[in-house]
């Protein structure tokens, strides 16, 4: 440790070994590379019962649905008796065109492939003699049934959500997104996990060029694991350095295919529940499903709701502070007069009272996020109603701040994105430290800081502050707080840069 | 990137005294903790007796009542006496460990004597401290202190209480209606007179209503000129400033005659027009017009109104908002002071001779010929 902060260690270099497995396509390489699994598993079978000609089926347990491996390949194997007058060659060929009746079936002719095939729930035949291999698709489609979305409760629309399973998401992006021009793309990322990431997007809508970024971005992620969300975003996300997200998710694929439609790329990874949308923008973490689903009047209440909470969720306790320590002379008579009959007693100064209350808010409620359900609500009655009222009264804490910081903290409740709660208390305490140490000077100053870092953030190309900041010089379409009645937005967001603007007649 | 940006961020923080901020405490506000503060409601400012020149501030906070088991605070009064208002109110934070506010003024008191020296210094004042505000009420204390009012009023809820209460009633019974300092100096500034409503100290009766040995009334309007004191209005001539201001409706009338029941009647409106005229384009006259509508709120002693009563009751109205408006131009024209803004009104009520009347008005109106015809209208039972 020195004393500028720690000293820079070198980095080992980290090479990728191309080909991963440098052995020769036989059972014996698959034997040593599943050396010491339990769930590796070969069967010989005789081709059409001829004992002579053997071949071997290599799959990993679990992995394959065993019926299928059994029905549509061993059975057809043993009893097609043409295969036995056959030789390997002929043999592999007359399989692969068909005489086993299941649907995928593919030539393999490395380690790799084949390895990663195993992997991914397929088995793999080997005909003695022969470099290449089949490989046949028997996986097991065990998974967690498509249920009501838990983050995003949906109160007038579809109620199905996105599971583990990259393929059944897919499956229910198609359902929605009919077009054929809906283009999915495929790549691995994760030297160990060897995730599946899909990048999905429309031909003809989607600016390509954005298509292109997130591939090229995805491409580079260089990482043992793709198991967390933020194996994702941090490599791929424009800025890191700031609390903001930059990349929107959602769990609900009908959320998923609205972002697809209007332009932007959708991102699916195996084994997480959840979509991506790119690129990301401000207005983005404002709305929710339901805004198109309900009248457009009430939809733009509610929107403007959601701006008002953000700047209380901002700003209350900064103001709080500035008012009662800095400028009385913001305050009506009788509500100084409220606040320190209120006050009279407590130990602390307002700035600390503010400060330990947010602490105690934060800790309560990630309390109530770590506990099961049931024990998490106990935790937040205990510390809300029991601990704040009986805080009250020994007047550790005066009645106004735990009215001031439970307020700022409900109208944080209220942002559809829990990324971007985050990011607002995170930044509500900057503001009130800003504000005790200058009162509403200090407040405006982390006001005007705020909105350099907004303005200076960028999601693939996009202005983070579209369509407040930037729009292109063009009018905005739709809706950023008020929303338009659908059938006047005819045409998609120009940040995106879409290669056909319109989306209605 | 970012450690040239953190370096250039730190350079301009370094360089930032240079900038004549050099000192903390000069750049950012102060922080006082609102516990430890006392929020003044009503200040008072008096010649010091027996040393002319110095002023006497007093300052009082209203009382509050304790959040939950804790005690309540009686109010707080202090006092000072320094060359300047600012220097009394900044010894006055030498008094105690708390912090004395300003900000939340409401009411300033202006004693007879000061009144009479001129109040142009402590509206300079009011409009140049960052704490005081020009909204504030300001009333002038007839043959009394201002000093006096707050410490009697302390003992009853504070002052600020009784001013607030003071400025309820003359909205909703249409007694001298209270003007802010603002209002005041802009008059002052524009018209070079100013209408304030007067508070009065009398000694309490039994039925007054009040605790103490005193208690505060109004008293009519006093009249500034110049920046300073120059009349009062009395009662009389009060209303016939309401009356001409359009602030009547909503007082009551007492009247009784011996034919009659006693009748209170409740001024309902009141329109004036005012007719400039002139020979020769010079301003020769004004003739005011003002038409008095009354509905009988209260009759003692009888059933209901007859047609003769009512026809008596309107002639008498007529009568006494002659007598109130007579009064109130008489006193404009001996002090030479248009405080009821009868040039304005009479350049509103003939536009095309406004520059006339602007050039002719301030030198003319003193001696001005004015006809006044007061009509009196009593709605029917």
């Amino acid at each position: 440790m020195g004393f500028f902060g720690r000293k820079k260690v070198e980095v080992p270099p980290h090479p990728r070994r191309e080909p991963r497995i440098d052995l020769p396509l036989t059972v014996e390489s698959v034997r040593q590379v599943f050396a010491d699994c339990v769930d590796f598993s070969e069967r010989e079978a005789a081709l059409g019962g001829d004992p002579d000609k053997l071949v071997t089926l290599c799959y990993i347990s679990g992995m394959v649905k065993m019926e299928r491996a059994s029905d549509y390949v061993l059975r057809p194997l043993a009893q097609d008796t043409v295969l036995s007058g056959c030789g390997m060659a002929q043999a592999m060929e007359r399989i692969r065109k068909g005489a086993l009746y299941n649907l995928g079936v593919e030539k393999r002719a490395t380690m790799d492939e084949a390895v990663f095939d195993m992997i991914g729930g397929n088995c793999i035949l080997f005909f003695p003699g022969e470099k290449e291999v089949l490989s046949f698709n028997v996986g097991t489609e065990e998974k967690r049934s498509i249920s009501d979305p838990e983050n995003e409760p949906p109160l007038k629309g579809p109620r199905d959500s996105f599971v583990e399973s990259v393929r059944t998401n897919t499956s229910l992006l198609r359902r929605r997104v009919r077009t054929p021009d809906l283009r999915i793309r495929e790549l691995l990322v994760g030297r160990q996990t060897v995730t599946p990431v899909d990048i999905v997007w429309i031909e003809g809508i989607t600016n390509p060029e954005t298509v292109r970024a997130v591939e090229r971005r995805v491409a580079e992620i260089d990482i043992d694991a793709l198991i967390a969300t933020g194996n994702l975003e941090e490599y791929i996300a424009d800025d890191i350095h700031t609390a903001f997200p930059t990349l929107a998710y959602t769990e609900r694929p009908d959320r998923f295919s609205a972002g697809v439609v209007e332009g932007r790329v959708g991102l699916l990874i195996d084994g997480l529940p959840l979509g991506w949308l790119l690129p990301g923008t401000l207005s983005q973490f404002f709305k929710t499903p339901q805004d198109k689903s309900q009248g457009w009047m009430a939809a733009s209440a509610l929107m403007v709701l959601r701006y008002l909470c953000m700047l209380i969720t901002l700003f209350l306790p900064a103001v709080y502070i500035a008012a009662v320590t800095f400028h009385l002379e913001m305050l009506p008579t009788e509500l100084a007069l409220s606040i320190i009959a209120a006050k009279q007693d407590v130990p602390f100064t307002t700035v600390f009272e503010v400060l330990l209350m947010l602490v105690a808010f934060e800790i309560i409620q990630e309390a109530g996020l770590r506990l099961p359900s049931s024990i998490g609500q106990t935790v937040s009655i205990l510390g809300g109603l029991v601990v704040g009222s009986a805080a009250v009264e020994a007047r550790i804490v005066s009645p106004a701040v735990l009215i001031v910081v439970a307020v700022a903290g409900i109208a944080g409740y209220t942002m559809p994105s829990q990324d971007f709660a985050g990011a607002l208390r995170i930044w509500r305490f900057g503001l009130a430290a800003l504000a005790s140490l200058a009162g509403m000077f200090g407040a405006a100053i982390g006001a005007l800081l705020l909105i350099c870092h907004l303005a200076s953030l960028e999601s693939f190309g996009v202005a983070y502050l579209t369509p407040f900041a930037a729009n292109d010089g063009e009018q905005v379409e739709g809706h950023a707080v008020i929303r338009q009645p659908l059938p006047s937005v005819k045409l998609r967001e120009t940040a995106l840069k879409t290669q056909n603007r319109r989306n209605q007649r | 990137m970012r450690v040239k940006k953190s370096a250039v961020l730190l350079l301009c923080a370094a360089l930032l005294p240079l900038s004549g901020c050099s000192r903390a405490e000069a750049a950012l506000p102060y922080a006082h903790e609102i516990e430890d503060t006392v929020l003044m409601g009503a200040l008072g400012v008096d010649l010091k007796e027996g040393a002319p020149g110095r002023v006497a501030v007093t300052v009082s906070s209203g009382g509050r009542s304790g959040a939950g088991d804790s005690p309540g605070q009686s109010p707080v009064v202090l006092s000072a006496q320094a060359e300047t208002v600012s220097a009394a109110c900044a010894e006055m934070q030498t008094f105690g460990s708390d912090f004395v506010f300003f900000g939340d003024v409401e009411h300033v008191l202006v004693g007879e004597e000061q009144a009479l020296t001129g109040v142009m210094s402590l509206l300079g004042h009011m409009a140049r401290d960052p704490e005081l505000r020009l909204e504030a009420r300001l009333w002038v204390i007839k043959d009394g202190r201002a000093g006096d009012i707050l410490f009697d009023a302390a003992s009853d809820g504070g002052a600020p209480d009784r001013l607030t209460a003071l400025e309820t009633d003359a909205e909703l019974a249409a007694s001298p209606a209270p003007r802010t300092a603002r209002e005041v100096l802009s008059d002052l500034l524009d018209n070079g007179c100013a209408l304030l409503p007067a508070l009065e100290r009398r000694p309490a009766r039994t039925g007054d209503g009040a605790e103490g040995e005193y208690t505060v009334a109004g008293a009519g309007y006093a009249i500034l000129r110049n920046g300073a004191l120059a009349g009062w209005t009395g009662e009389e001539g009060a209303l016939g400033a309401d009356l001409l201001t359009g602030d009547a409706p909503g007082r009551i009338l007492e009247f009784a005659a011996p034919s009659l029941a006693q009748t209170a009647l409740r001024l309902t409106e009141v329109k004036t027009e005012l007719t400039p005229s002139f020979t020769d384009g010079v301003l020769a006259g004004l003739a005011v017009t003002c038409r008095i509508e009354a509905q009988v709120a209260e009759l003692r002693g009888a059933d209901g109104l007859s047609e003769e009563g009512r026809i008596w009751l309107e002639e008498r109205l007529a009568q006494t908002g002659e007598a109130a408006i007579h009064t109130a131009l008489d006193l404009a024209q001996t002090l030479d002071a248009d405080y009821l803004h009868l040039g304005r009104k009479a350049a509103l009520a003939a536009p095309w001779r406004k520059a006339e009347l602007e050039t002719q008005w301030k030198a003319g109106f003193a001696a001005l010929p004015i006809s006044l015809t007061v009509t009196g209208q009593v709605a029917r039972m």
